[in-house]
């Protein structure tokens, strides 16, 4: 049986989906890589997959109107069931970044994929993740994609609560209307929060390196992978209050090509997040 | 937004793992004084740092052996952080796997290799029958050792399952992180077998070329 999804995405583009569990908390066999993008079953109406009782991420997809007179924005939203979650693009000490790949035939699209900033979660022995619960909406921009016809989006999670279970959704995309869907308020709310780039300045502090944001509430800096892997000798929180200290061993300065992260700005009303590299950012 | 410099006060001080120098592994025959029967020595380092000795431990395996990391002195010892039930384990100790068949090419050519489960009772990959359901499944030759409390996993600061740690023959931890760059068999850019890399650096007598790497995996399943 296919559920109606909400009223705002029809008249649009849109899908079936197929999603399904790949592991489980018994030692199975890794999955399989490729699988069966489900057909379209009626252009221009609003469908989702039922979601099978092991399942615990639904995806569906639609193109949002997200800037006013921009062209249609492909948006990818997953939902993961109460209680679980699925990881950002840099995941943290454990986990997988969920990741999109958009096909037309057997020619991969190149795309880039704009995730919302994410929840810093921890768990027992001082393990931080950063990733999502609930609803969340990932903003893929793929020039190739709206220029042809119907393509195939693969997204690949891991969702976790106490186990975690590997997962996988292919939806066939139709090609883009002229203009997109109303995009809805946590689709908008989740536009606002996908981090800007910036160049962003250190300042030396005794050992550390220090960066003073002026908020209103809070500041939290979210490591990507090589810059988490040099601040393993000083775990988080990087940031208190409005102030974030990091100390790195000079190898990472000098070992690393990019030592990037993103910074969490919480205001009394908004939260906004800036993408940056220390390696670009620190003072001459 | 506005960021406000900070004025600068000195120089960057940096910590060099080499340069603690405790004293290197010392059996201790059982530990009566100053130590305990489980988990880590309290005479030895409480953490563990590259470069510094490995805390040394006493846990038991699943046929109830006892298992003194510092009895293996001498030896190259590979520490693996195991949870049968973690997907990520199960891939790699599957059909080609990275560490299907590691542990015994690397016993061949004398590696210890020590498999700890950091898992609380309770908790997903704890319990007897579970390990020793996946150690018979996967052929693991290697003991499956027993750390509930997760003391060992803390000491280490094992985060994943996998979480690969080297000892070197003296004792010293010279390499920390994943095993390769794939989890589940799907590399970032072309594979490095991180790993197999130190593996043969230590074999080689030389200094390991990338020490620490981001391990994958699940989070280790400690008590809560």
């Amino acid at each position: 049986m296919r559920a109606a999804l909400p009223g705002l995405m029809s008249g649009l583009a849109f899908l079936a989906c197929t999603a399904s569990p790949e592991s489980v908390s018994q030692p199975q066999a890794p999955p399989p890589v490729a699988s069966e993008p489900a057909p379209v079953t009626e252009k221009s109406q609003a469908v989702s997959a039922p979601r099978k009782p092991n399942e615990q991420v639904a995806m569906s997809v639609t193109w949002a109107q997200i800037e006013g007179s921009g062209p249609p924005q492909l948006v990818a939203q997953l939902e993961a069931i109460p209680e679980w979650h699925i990881y950002w693009a840099h995941p943290g000490d454990a986990g997988l970044p969920t990741r999109f790949r958009l096909q037309r035939g057997a020619a991969e699209l190149p795309h880039d994929t704009r995730m919302p900033l994410p929840k810093r979660m921890t768990s027992a022995g001082d393990i931080v993740s950063y990733g999502y619960e609930g609803k969340t909406h990932f903003f893929i921009d793929s020039e190739q994609a709206r220029s042809g016809g119907e393509f195939s989006l693969r997204a690949d999670w891991l969702a976790c609560k106490e186990i975690c279970i590997k997962g996988k959704a292919t939806v066939t995309v139709p090609p883009p209307p002229k203009r997109g869907s109303q995009p809805t308020d946590t689709m908008t709310s989740d536009w606002q929060e996908v981090p800007k780039g910036k160049a962003i300045k250190w300042q030396r502090e005794g050992p550390a390196w220090v960066l003073e944001v002026a908020t209103a509430k809070r500041v939290e800096l979210y490591p990507h992978g090589a810059l988490q892997l040099a601040l393993d000798q000083t775990r988080p929180p990087y940031c208190k209050g409005k102030r974030c200290r990091i100390k790195l061993p000079p190898s990472a300065l000098q070992e690393n090509p990019t030592l990037a992260y993103t910074l969490r700005i919480e205001n009394t009303d908004t939260t906004h997040g800036l993408e940056a590299d220390f390696l670009k950012g620190i003072q001459p | 937004m506005i960021i406000r410099r900070l004025t600068p006060l000195a120089l960057l001080v940096f910590a060099s793992p080499g340069l603690a120098a405790p004293p290197v592994l010392a059996h201790c025959g059982g530990c009566g004084t100053g130590g305990s029967s489980h988990g880590v020595h309290k005479h030895s380092s409480k953490k563990a740092k590259l470069g510094a000795p490995a805390p040394d431990f006493t846990l038991t395996d699943l046929a109830g052996k006892k298992h003194d990391l510092s009895n293996y002195k001498g030896k190259t010892v590979v520490l693996e952080w195991f949870n049968p039930g973690c997907p990520f384990v199960v891939a790699a100790h599957e059909k080609d796997g990275v560490l299907q068949t590691m542990a015994k090419e690397y016993a061949a050519k004398g590696v210890v290799w020590l498999a700890v489960n950091s898992s609380a009772v309770g908790r997903q990959g704890h319990g007897k029958a579970t390990n020793s359901k996946a150690a018979k499944k996967w052929k693991m030759d290697h003991p499956i050792l027993v750390d509930e409390k997760g003391s060992v996993g803390k000491a280490y600061g094992a985060k994943t399952t996998p979480h690969m740690f080297v000892v070197n023959k003296a004792g010293k931890l010279v390499y920390k992180g994943a095993p390769d760059n794939a989890p589940y068999g799907n590399p970032s850019g072309s594979l490095e077998p991180y790993l197999a890399n130190a593996l043969a650096d230590v074999a080689a007598g030389k200094k390991v070329r990338k020490s620490s790497t981001k391990a994958w995996g699940c989070s280790v399943k400690y008590a809560r």
